[in-house]
Order: structure tokens, then C-alpha cells, then sequence
């Protein structure tokens, strides 16, 4: 009892996450318990490793150009090289509410009436690492639980035969890594699969999906032998509900490994929806998580890395022929994936987040006056957000006029974190877990929900 | 780690606000002991497991159960599942690979296939947990952990299953077992991963198991020593 009992709301949220039999060691009550009425009932987060440049994708800033070329005041920045270096792109008014977007991301733009844009985003370090955690765990160190691993002991799965938490990837190099989506001090089952989506033939994508040698009757006959051993191994020991859930999982297992290997497999999709996401590593990650999603996943995370980088995003030099390449990829991809996710109906109840660790410097970096690059930029930066219930067409927060800082209504990542958990129907603050002492919870001592993103 | 459940419930917390001991005496005594015994640990651990606390069963009847739910006077033995290390080295050790060499450096990555010796030999990556050690329950090598979970997810049974490591140590029990007379090498393969002879009736679905399906005989003793390591008898404490 003792310690156990001092979980919190968590206990209460704690489903059997794959499989109704994980008594064990664990409380376990059914079902996910919510504080609020539940706007999401799944997130998809697609993350631009690397981090995107704010002032070229959705905070257009026309007044940089008279300051072109002069460099920013304040001490944070006075290690800067080079001046300001406007945005040379349109920003168009996008949709019927105007909402401005930059001409890099044309497909977004035809759906901004669909679109949450957070203009006012700032975190606590510019540097990747640090960055990331923040981001994924709330903490600028490691071990924390994720976000991913958060909603999970929360709310549970909404299918027991895929896992609850994913994370696709084209390539193993991801900076930080699996600390990125760990559960941290959290029972190991929240921790997210991982999937390397690089080769997407099935028995790349999922380890032991498959059974090498035998066919499935054969399986299913040494099974049913098996299932009969275990039966009389439990007859005699009584009752006992743990023996009862090895039993339960074995059989969740071998369903898993024709309901995964159908949820896995985008061959069977349309070669129409192939085709508005795209053929790339990026598009095909995206169009997968929105299989998943329709299948119950519950938290599921897209990085944008490339087999030659594990940041592409991260565009010290060259900044803009990098940031075409770039947004025509993401753009492709996620505005099918809003859109499919719409045509379906799911985008209602599934919360779409597009954004990076933090933003690029609205001044240049000084490598070349040529092909300049831009630096990393934590003080503001942009997020989109899509699905949920959330406004549409609409922009909140802002930076300065030289985009520099969050001014009107900043965001920082714990408020951004507490919104997610709202949006699933949880209170950030009742979501904790007692490890080493205290309570721990996502936000920390931080957080405050943004409830006017919410319509 | 012996007995499922600590004197002191929150091991990570012997302070003020953790729990108090459950048998404060007995503490007392095994501390004092243990100082009195040069702090050998080795004593302590062979004085535990000579107890009779730690010889009980773990078959024990409802209306006992019902008194001592949570095993808190430690009245039966505690089922459980074994550790990652004890289901890898059992597994080896049954079939007859385990790569003994009780010292040395350590080995590569435990789910290296050439990797045959003991599990804790194997190297532990704080960047990225191996995948075999993650799967059972192995804590985050970046933070202390003072227990263990002993969970049961449909990825370990999927790995019990499909994974080339059980499929192969399947393989070497069957190759270094089977011979022509089924009876005994069914008696063999029993006693080789359960210690103890097979019933009538295990014997009798065991012959037919073997004598029917489409494989060849060969895969089908291997589905049978596949059978007895991913079983509840074998990766469970009893």
C-alpha cells in the first residue's frame, strides 16, 4: 500500500496498457478516468528535428526588412555576428480567416481554416539536447517520462493488440534519443515503441512479428499444446491472476501478430492517399502514424531525420535552399495527413502538433553573406497545432516586430504541455507519480492551460 | 529480490516519511548478525535462503491467501516471474550453451546472437537500453532504481514466440535430446528444462503433437522444447 497509494490520479488512469491482463505488480483499475471532458482522444506529433525557422514558416515579420543588416541589442544576443535577415518569402493570407502563412508550406495554407497557430512559443535553452528533453519530457536533463508515456499512464490504450505509445523514425541517428520518448521513473510499459521506418516491409518495422519458420496452423497447434501446459500449471497453484495474464498475453501476442502486421502495412493504402502524402521516408512515417491512430495508438510521434542527418532542420548554413527542400516534404505530408485524418473523421478527437525543439534566429549566422544560415532561437518561436476541437484560422500569442521574443500571450513549452494533457481530458496537476520522495508530474511546478486555443 | 517484497516496503526510502519495517526485530537481527559475521554478504544471503520463510511453497489455500493477501508475514512463498538475466541464463543453461567464464571483460551487447555467456556479462548502453533487457522489465541505466517490475506484455510473449534467440536455443535442445525412442526423449527434454518427468497425459499430447502436422519431425521437437522455455513452469519462480 504505503507509497503506492500516494499515485495520484495516475493510479486511477492506469489501464492495462496491451492487454487487460497486466495485473502484476501494478494497481490496475479499468479504464482511463478523465477530469475533463476529453477533446483528443489521440496526438500525433510531427517533430522537425533540428528546428524549424519561425519567421519563414508561420510568424511572418515584414518590418525586419528596414532593419536589415543591423545587429540585435540586448545581452542574450550580443554574441551575434551578423544582423537581421529578413524573410524573403510571401506570406500569404491563407483561407477564409486571413490566417498568414509563408508560401514554403502551399498545402498547409490551403487548409489554415483548419490550422492553431502558436506564435509566441519560447523555452529555457537554445541547444538541442536540453531543448529536446524539454519538449518531450518537460526537464532539460535526462530521465523524465515523456509526454508520450504521461498520456499512457494516464489514459491507458485504446487497443490492447498495438502498442500505446509509438515512435517512428527513418533513421536510428536521432539526436538525444530513446531518452526522447522513455517513461522514465514510469513502469517500463509506458515507454514508447520505437519503429525505424527507413525500410517499411514488415518484419523491418516490428521485432518478432513474425514467425520465421512455421506457418500459422502449426503455430496455433503448438500453441494450443502450450496453452494446455499452462492451464494445468495454474490448475494446481489456485487461483492466481498473474498466472492467469501470462496466459491472456501469450494469446493478445499471437493476435498482435496479424493485427500489427495489418496497422503496419501501407501497401494497403490507396495509391491516390500514397500519393498526397508523398513516397518520402518523412510521408511514409506520417501516413503510418495516421494507421495507427485509427487503430487506438495513443501517442504517437513522427521525427522528421533523414539517413544523411540527424537534424535536417537545423540549417546553420545555406539556411534557405535546406528550408525549401524541407517544408515541401513536411507540407506534402502533414496536410495530407490533416486531411485524411478529416476525411475520416478522426480529426475531430485527434490532436495534430507540427514544430521543432525550438525556432532559428531572425538574424543571420555568419558563415556566408551568400548562403546565410540561421542560428537556434529559443525565445520565440512557432508551433501549429490541428484537430482537438481547437480554433481554427487562428493565431495566438506574438512575437516583437523583429521576432525575436514572445511578447503577447507567450507560451512556454509546460504551457503547451499542460494544454496537450487538457485536450486528452487531464489535469497536468493531478497527473504525478511518487518516485524518490515526491510527487512528479509533466509540468512540474509549471504549466498553465491555454484555453483560448479551444473553441 | 528473494523474498518479492522488502522488510522496508519503499526501498528507495528508509527515511521519516518512507515506511516503517514490518518486522523490526527480525531487521535488527539479520543487521546485527550481518556486522557480527565480518558483513559478509554471502552469510547473510545463505542464512536467508536456509530459512524455512524462504523454503515455503508458494501453493497455498484460499483462506489462507484471503488472511495475507499481500504476503505482508511473508506466510507463502511469493510467485513470480524470473528477471531478464534469469530467463536468458536459464534458457542457456538448458540448452546446454551457456559460455561459462565466471570473469573477464565484459561482452558485447546482449542481444548480440554470439553473445552466449551470462547476462551480466553483457554490456549496458546508458543511451540505448538493449532491446532484450528493456523488454523484461531491466531499469533505465541513467537513474537509480531500487526494484523491479515483473511485468507481462505482449512484446515479451512475441519475443517468447518469434525471437531467433529462443528459436535457436529450442534447436539445441531438441539436436542434443531427441532419438529415435520418443517416449524417452520426451522424458529427457522434461526433465532437462522443468527438472521432473512429464505426466501421462503431458506425455501422451506431447507423442501426438509430435506425429501430427504437415512440418518435419525435426521442427516439430523443437516447437516442443520451444513449448517448455516460453511456459509458465519455466520463466516463473514457484
Amino acid at each position: 500500500m504505503l507509497s503506492r497509494s500516494a499515485m495520484g490520479f495516475g493510479t486511477l488512469g492506469m489501464a492495462n496498457i496491451l492487454g487487460r491482463g497486466n495485473v502484476a505488480a501494478e494497481n490496475s483499475l479499468a479504464g482511463p478516468k478523465r477530469d475533463f471532458f476529453p477533446r483528443a482522444k489521440r496526438v500525433i506529433f510531427l517533430f522537425l528535428n533540428g528546428a524549424p525557422s519561425h519567421i519563414d514558416t508561420f510568424d511572418p515579420k515584414p518590418n525586419l526588412v528596414k532593419h536589415e543588416g543591423v545587429k540585435p541589442e540586448g545581452k542574450l544576443f550580443k554574441s551575434a555576428k551578423a544582423g537581421f535577415l529578413p524573410s524573403p518569402l510571401r506570406f500569404d493570407n491563407c483561407g477564409k480567416s486571413g490566417l498568414q502563412i509563408s508560401e514554403s508550406l502551399p498545402s498547409l495554407g490551403k487548409i489554415a481554416d483548419d490550422l492553431c497557430v502558436i506564435r509566441s512559443m519560447h523555452c529555457d535553452v537554445p541547444n538541442h539536447e536540453p531543448a529536446l528533453l524539454q519538449m518531450h519530457t518537460g526537464v532539460l536533463q535526462p530521465t523524465r517520462p515523456s509526454i508520450g508515456a504521461w498520456a499512457l499512464y494516464g489514459l491507458g490504450s485504446e487497443n490492447e493488440n498495438l502498442p500505446g505509445y509509438v515512435v517512428l523514425r527513418p533513421s536510428p541517428k536521432i539526436v538525444v534519443g530513446p531518452a526522447l520518448w522513455s517513461a522514465g521513473f514510469l513502469p517500463a510499459k509506458f515507454q514508447a515503441s520505437s519503429v525505424i521506418t527507413r525500410d517499411m516491409s514488415l518484419d523491418k518495422l516490428l521485432a518478432n512479428i513474425k514467425s520465421p519458420g512455421s506457418a500459422k496452423s502449426e503455430q496455433r497447434q503448438q500453441l494450443d499444446l502450450l496453452a494446455k501446459m499452462n492451464d494445468a500449471h495454474k490448475k494446481r497453484r489456485g487461483e492466481d491472476t498473474v498466472l492467469e495474464s501470462h496466459i491472456s498475453t501469450m494469446e493478445t501476442a499471437y493476435r498482435m501478430q496479424i493485427e500489427a502486421t495489418d496497422a503496419f502495412d501501407i501497401s494497403k493504402e490507396s495509391s491516390k492517399t500514397r500519393e498526397s502524402y508523398g513516397t518520402t521516408e518523412f510521408a511514409n512515417s506520417c501516413l503510418l502514424a495516421r494507421r495507427l491512430a485509427e487503430r487506438g495508438v495513443r501517442f504517437t510521434t513522427v521525427y522528421y531525420t533523414k539517413g544523411s542527418s540527424n537534424q535536417p532542420w537545423d540549417t546553420h548554413e545555406n539556411h534557405y535552399a535546406s528550408h525549401a527542400k524541407l517544408c515541401a516534404e513536411a507540407d506534402k505530408a502533414a496536410a495530407a495527413l490533416i486531411n485524411d485524418l478529416k476525411s475520416r473523421g478522426l480529426l475531430e478527437d485527434t490532436l495534430v502538433v507540427f514544430g521543432g525543439e525550438f525556432g532559428r534566429t531572425p538574424y543571420a549566422q555568419k558563415h556566408d553573406k551568400k548562403k546565410p544560415g540561421r542560428d537556434h532561437h529559443h525565445t520565440a518561436f512557432s508551433m501549429m497545432l490541428a484537430g482537438a476541437g481547437l480554433k481554427g484560422g487562428f493565431a495566438y500569442g506574438e512575437s516583437d516586430e523583429f521576432g525575436m521574443n514572445a511578447i503577447v500571450n507567450p507560451v512556454h513549452v509546460h504551457d503547451l504541455h499542460a494544454t496537450i494533457l487538457y485536450l486528452l481530458g487531464m489535469d497536468h496537476e493531478k497527473l504525478t507519480y511518487r518516485y524518490g520522495g515526491r510527487d512528479f508530474r509533466l509540468t512540474d511546478v509549471s504549466g498553465r492551460v491555454i484555453h483560448d486555443l479551444m473553441t | 529480490m528473494l523474498f518479492g517484497r522488502g522488510l522496508v516496503h519503499t526501498t528507495s526510502n528508509f527515511g521519516h516519511l518512507g515506511a516503517r519495517p514490518t518486522h523490526p526485530e527480525l531487521l535488527d537481527h539479520l543487521a546485527i548478525s550481518f556486522i557480527e559475521e565480518g558483513w559478509s554478504v554471502k552469510s547473510l544471503m545463505k542464512k536467508i535462503l536456509l530459512s524455512s520463510t524462504y523454503r515455503q511453497s508458494s501453493l497455498v489455500s484460499s483462506d489462507k491467501r484471503i488472511k495475507d493477501e499481500e504476503n505482508k508475514f511473508y506466510s507463502y512463498f511469493k510467485r513470480r516471474r524470473l528477471s531478464a538475466e534469469m530467463i536468458r541464463d536459464s534458457m542457456l543453461a538448458v540448452s546446454g550453451e551457456l559460455e561459462r567464464g565466471d570473469s573477464g571483460n565484459e561482452s558485447s551487447l546482449i542481444s548480440n546472437q554470439k553473445n552466449l555467456r551470462r547476462t551480466v556479462y553483457g554490456k549496458i548502453s546508458r543511451k540505448e537500453l538493449d532491446h532484450y533487457l528493456a523488454l523484461f522489465d531491466y531499469p533505465d541505466a541513467n537513474i537509480h532504481s531500487s526494484s523491479r517490475d515483473k511485468t507481462v506484455t505482449p512484446s515479451q510473449k512475441l519475443y517468447f514466440l518469434n525471437s531467433s534467440f529462443v528459436l535457436a536455443r529450442s534447436s539445441a535442445v531438441a539436436l542434443a535430446l531427441v532419438t529415435e525412442d520418443k517416449v524417452s526423449s520426451i522424458e529427457k527434454i522434461y526433465r532437462r528444462i522443468l527438472s521432473r518427468s512429464p505426466s501421462m497425459e503431458e506425455l501422451s499430447n506431447a507423442i501426438k503433437f509430435i506425429r501430427s502436422g504437415k512440418e518435419k519431425e525435426k521442427e516439430r521437437w523443437s516447437g516442443l522444447a520451444h513449448n517448455l522455455l516460453i511456459s509458465n513452469e519455466f520463466i516463473f519462480r514457484d
